[in-house]
């Protein structure tokens, strides 16, 4: 007997359906299939009802780093083979928050759902801010696999991807305290830069924490988001 | 929301026959249940080919284009305990049975390197829970909630399965690490001895190869030394170290020598594994690998780190792990440098018929056609296998304004007459310095002029991490003679990167769990020293990604007297 103690609602047709199972496997089988097709059809898909019972991101301003870490000469290539610098590239977003991830192209674990998340909320942020991700393992990811990863994850323009040179970016990542020696133990982080300053968050929020968080921090560092012009 | 989801709920048995209906018309297309939960696990698709919808972190939504299983519990299902993210292993033993935070579960978690506070904080919390079926299993996937009854973080994504791939995963989870002590043998791995192979083919001569085994038997004697002496004490280590004693076997090489033509190797390879079966192939030298390559991939056989100009570079293998691309590299990097010049004379390759040099001349002709910008034209000097060169050949191609490419090898390379009197009319000459074997033989320093430059595989002379003076000072303390230094301590990274391997697998005999170790540890740490940077990923197979042009002049050893 399974104890369903903190089973939310939405859940209470996986509850019936696995309780049954033995008894009605084709059936059932069929149910599931109907479960998925359907809520797909409504635009629902399946989730989880219940709170997390620890918290999963933290979040906090990093002060007098921003003007080290993004003044000073990074030369980034993006995935067609454009070189910018990276001041010139925040520069040029002055007047919008920019949202940028360290990653790289073959990372298994973390990436894919730290990329996730970019996909995920680039809907809502069309016009409204830039996001940025950039390699750190780019003697590996030039501009064509950066480009085959930007497709895969269906980034939209506001959405660019990073190359550079190893040196440079390592550099970049000890300055805002990121760099691990080994990329494999590469840390789930986000950067949030808005009105010269730089906010800092550790871990996988969902798409709707991640949505507040950024309302919160513009709200603190006053900055609009209508769009430009 | 609790009305609409008992909307849901009835809406779903309305339908049921309607569905029923629908889904006998689309049958899996995959034969069996391994198939379908092999492919669903490492590419995210159920049984009907379509991606598995996912959701992460509660409300991120994806597909299995995305995210799937290996993602995060790796293609072995040993999950992974470095990243950001501690992903326990789910290989079938595991899952399949009670889990108790035993002494030694814990230790083998503790005893690999976990990084981070926080994974190993995760590690310490792994908790008792119950043996998996498939409902239990179903449940965690859907729902997140574990065999225990309970919530498994949200850093599991959610699943939508059906039946069909719920059975297929089940069966393909069972067989993953299903390794028990009888069908161990059968990957090289006996209960005292660890099997592995080193394999040459015909063209390596006996002094390559007695370099390369005396860097063998020089790292096995001491190994092996030192298990038995820990074997001896059980208890020498304070902590947990001991406790995987028993794990540590005898390592024994076995030397696979190729001989006759390619097309016969397989054939030999076959009788070697028949014979002994190995748990990986260790380095080894040929200027050929296309066989070997894939003779492993087809066996699921490591093969790691070989010494060869022609790594298979087509399609990147499962199982065969190079230091780098080889001659298609050379060529990638040269052809790199030619467009990046504003004014390239004609590019003459040079290179006798049916040598590495000729596939090499091949790889750049397609990489400088390949850009249209690129005005560079590009023919082709084939030197027949009889003919032998000399003044009368290189003068007159000297004396042109070409630029002259040279896929050869050393004793051809000795035949350029001096370059002193060149002048910038003339020719430019470009050299791979591995075909040439450079690294091993210096030029005389004389020799060094500026018409010359290098494609240059490895760190810049003078320039090379700290490793290498202590690689070259354990070769010393060894006794081993260093007449083949770039063979040598490649020979003396795999070892490296092999102990480590299987230091981090334990008594995890697993081929694929092994390669996700070297994926993760090939990085500048265990570098020889011969090159400037190395590192692997997640399914990359190439661990040098950057040459360098190198003009002569840069190249003169500082020793010389000039
Ligand atoms: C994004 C990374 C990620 C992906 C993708 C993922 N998992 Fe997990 N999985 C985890 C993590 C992290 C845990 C541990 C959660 C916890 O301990 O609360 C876990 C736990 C589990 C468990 C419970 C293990 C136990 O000992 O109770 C099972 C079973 C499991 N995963 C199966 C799967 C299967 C099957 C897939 C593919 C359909 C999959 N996972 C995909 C990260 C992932």
């Amino acid at each position: 007997m399974y104890r369903w103690k903190i089973v939310g609602q939405r859940d209470l047709c996986a509850v019936y359906a696995v309780k049954n199972s033995l008894a009605k496997q084709r059936l059932l089988s069929v149910l599931f299939s109907g479960l998925f097709l359907i809520l797909a059809v409504l635009g629902i898909e399946p989730s989880d009802a219940v709170e997390p019972n620890k918290p999963r991101y933290q979040i906090r301003e990093i002060q007098n780093t921003l003007d080290e870490a993004f003044t000073q000469k990074v030369s980034l290539i993006d995935a067609n083979g454009g070189a910018v610098q990276l001041s010139d590239l925040v520069a040029e977003h002055r007047q919008q928050p920019v949202i940028m991830q360290f990653i790289f192209t073959s990372c298994a674990n973390v990436c894919p759902v730290m990329s996730t998340l970019l996909r995920a909320v680039q809907k809502d942020l069309v016009g409204k801010a830039q996001l940025i991700s950039i390699s750190i393992d780019p003697e590996f990811d030039d501009s064509n696999k950066l480009q085959d990863y930007a497709k895969k994850f269906d980034a939209q323009p506001h959405w660019r991807f990073f190359t550079g040179e190893l040196n440079d970016i390592i550099r970049l990542q000890k300055q805002i305290d990121v760099y691990q020696q080994n990329k494999m133990r590469h840390q789930p982080v986000t950067f949030f830069l808005l009105n010269q300053r730089l906010f800092r968050l550790d871990g996988l929020p969902s798409k709707e924490d991640t949505l507040a968080e950024l309302d919160k921090m513009l709200e603190e560092t006053q900055l609009s988001v209508s769009s430009p012009g | 929301m609790f009305l609409r989801e008992s909307l849901i709920c009835s809406m779903i048995k309305a339908t049921t026959f309607l569905l029923l209906l629908f889904l006998d018309l689309s049958k899996p297309t995959l034969a069996n249940d391994f198939q379908i939960g092999k492919r669903f696990y490492e590419k995210g698709l159920l049984a009907d080919s379509t991606p598995v919808s996912v959701i992460l972190q509660g409300d991120i939504k994806a597909n299995g284009h995305l995210i799937n299983c290996a993602s995060c519990h790796r293609s072995s299902g040993y999950g992974d305990g470095e990243g950001g993210n501690y992903v326990p292993p789910i290989t079938g033993p595991v899952l399949f049975n009670e889990y108790a935070p035993e002494r030694q579960h814990i230790f083998r978690n503790l005893y690999q390197d976990v990084q981070t506070p926080a994974t190993r904080a995760q590690v310490h919390d792994l908790k008792q829970r119950a043996a998996y079926n498939e409902q239990l299993l179903n449940r965690a996937i859907t729902s997140g909630i574990n065999s225990d009854d309970e919530q498994l973080s949200l850093s599991m994504p959610r699943f939508m399965l059906d039946k069909a791939t719920l059975k297929g995963l089940t069966v393909y989870l069972k067989s993953l690490g299903a390794q028990n002590l009888d069908s161990l043998p059968k990957i090289g791995v006996e209960p005292d001895i660890l099997h592995f192979a080193t394999i040459f083919t015909p063209d390596v001569n006996p002094a390559e190869k007695a370099a390369i085994m005396a860097v063998f038997n020089a790292y096995l004697k001491r190994k092996n030394f030192n298990t038995i002496a820990a074997q001896k004490k059980p208890n020498y280590s304070s902590g947990y170290k001991s406790d995987f004693v028993y794990a540590q076997r005898q390592w024994q090489l076995h030397e696979w020598q190729l001989t006759g033509s390619a097309e016969q190797w397989p054939k030999q390879l076959a009788a070697f594994y028949q014979a002994k079966s190995v748990f990986s192939v260790l380095g080894g030298k040929g200027q050929r690998w296309q066989a070997i390559h894939d003779f492993c991939e087809q066996r699921s056989l490591p093969c790691l780190f070989p010494n060869t100009p022609l790594p298979v570079t087509a399609k990147a293998g499962e199982y065969t792990l190079y230091f780098s691309k080889g001659l298609q590299g050379e060529a990638d990097s040269l052809a790199t440098h030619l467009q990046s010049l504003d004014d390239v004379s004609p590019v003459v390759q040079i290179y006798r018929a049916n040598s590495v040099g000729e596939v090499a001349a091949r790889f750049l002709d397609n990489r400088l056609s390949k850009k249209q910008s690129s005005k560079i034209t590009s023919s082709d000097l084939i030197i027949t296998e009889q003919q032998r060169l000399g003044a009368a050949f290189w003068e007159p191609l000297l004396a042109q304004k070409k630029t002259l490419v040279l896929w050869l090898d050393r004793d051809d390379f000795d035949t350029l007459p001096s370059l002193s009197s060149i002048n910038l009319q003339q020719a430019s000459i470009f050299v791979s310095a591995s075909l040439i074997d450079l690294k091993n033989k210096p030029l005389s320093p004389q020799r060094y002029n500026k018409a010359l430059s290098f494609i240059w595989p490895w760190a810049l002379p003078n320039h090379e991490p700290k490793r290498l003076y202590r690689a070259r000072a354990w070769m010393r303390s060894r006794g081993v003679p260093m007449t083949h230094e770039l063979e040598q301590l490649n020979t003396f990274f795999v070892l490296n990167v092999v102990d480590y391997a299987m230091h981090d697998l334990l008594d995890r005999f697993s081929r694929e769990y092994s390669i996700e170790i070297i994926e993760r540890i090939t990085e500048n740490a265990l570098n020889p020293g011969l090159y400037r940077s190395m590192s692997l990923g997640p399914k990359q197979r190439f661990a040098v990604k950057k040459y360098s042009i190198l003009n002569a002049p840069l190249l003169i050893p500082e020793n010389s007297n000039r």
